[in-house]
């Protein structure tokens, strides 16, 4: 039987955020139209600390 | 007897594996939990979210950075539902996921009043993500039931971050403890050897849990109530 640990779970919620990054322009622009720009910034700011979060996350787990 | 369900228990939590079968099963099941409480919460106007009960579930059993995806799937499924106010929260719902996910693996879940002080500290983080996405990206209104707090806040002459985090963190206290115990009740009846645990408290003698619960949520719904009379 496969299993998964807890790096796997860290490398999704990685690629979670990714997506997370992907969908954010479309977003911003439905909600803000023309002054889209500053709340995708907003939204980059907040999803760029929790990718530091998980670039930590990722430093200090253990083999 | 109890050494040999530890041993039987599934172990991601604590860094071992688990099946790739269970957290596929465990995954979505909990993001569609979260998507049906905040589409309810949302249609009743009820001023909770009740969108981190499954996030809660899959971070405490599985691991912090599961409980993440749960978080983004979750948003990003509300977003596409509800409409895109939802996607900038997903941030929160990931928060939540890692304090609750790295709170029971440093053992915050194995007894009653640590496992308060874990709910109480995954609303304070999730209060405190939320209130700059209020602010920077909404300008300090959601729609949510809470921004009647807000106002009213803000109508007592506090600031604007006062007020937006002054409201969130009530709102989120009473969500994020209810969120909390539900999903300690689901995972007590997730069968034993599927209970993938950290130490995680046995679900006996609930009372006092039960009564703090109802007792924080009865106050949020009266304070909102109270503010919307007044």
């Amino acid at each position: 039987m496969r299993e998964v640990t807890s790096k796997d779970g860290l490398g999704v919620g990685i690629i979670g955020l990714g997506v997370m990054y992907l969908i954010y322009p479309w977003a911003s622009a439905t909600m803000a139209g023309a002054e889209a720009f500053g709340m995708l910034s907003g939204m980059s700011g907040v999803s760029g600390l929790l990718t530091i979060l998980a670039g930590v996350a990722v430093l200090r787990s253990k083999d | 007897m109890n050494e040999q369900v530890d041993s039987q228990k599934l172990s991601s939590a604590t860094g071992g594996g688990v099946p790739l079968t269970y957290v596929i099963a465990l995954v979505p099941v909990a993001s569609v939990l979260n998507v049906i409480g905040g589409t309810v919460a949302s249609a009743l106007k009820l001023p909770i979210f009740l969108d981190m009960i499954g996030t809660a579930v899959v971070a405490m059993t599985l691991g912090p950075w599961w409980g993440a995806l749960v978080g983004v799937i979750t948003n990003l499924t509300l977003g596409f539902v509800t409409g895109p106010v939802s996607i900038p929260f997903a941030a929160c719902n990931v928060v939540g996921a890692l304090v609750w996910g790295y709170g029971t693996r440093w053992g915050w879940a194995n007894d009653k009043v640590r496992f308060f002080g874990l709910s109480v500290a995954s609303a304070v983080f999730v209060s405190l993500m939320a209130a700059p996405i209020v602010i920077f990206v909404f300008g300090g209104a959601t729609g949510h039931s809470s921004d009647i707090l807000t106002a009213g806040i803000l109508a007592s002459g506090a600031g604007m971050w006062q007020s937006v985090f002054s409201s969130n963190i009530i709102v989120s206290a009473a969500d994020k403890i209810l969120s909390s115990f539900l999903a300690l009740a689901i995972i007590g009846a997730l069968p034993t050897n599927l209970q993938v645990t950290g130490p995680i408290m046995a679900q006996e003698d609930m009372g006092k849990a039960v009564l703090i619960t109802a007792g924080t949520v009865v106050g949020v719904i009266l304070t909102v109530v109270s503010m919307t009379l007044l």
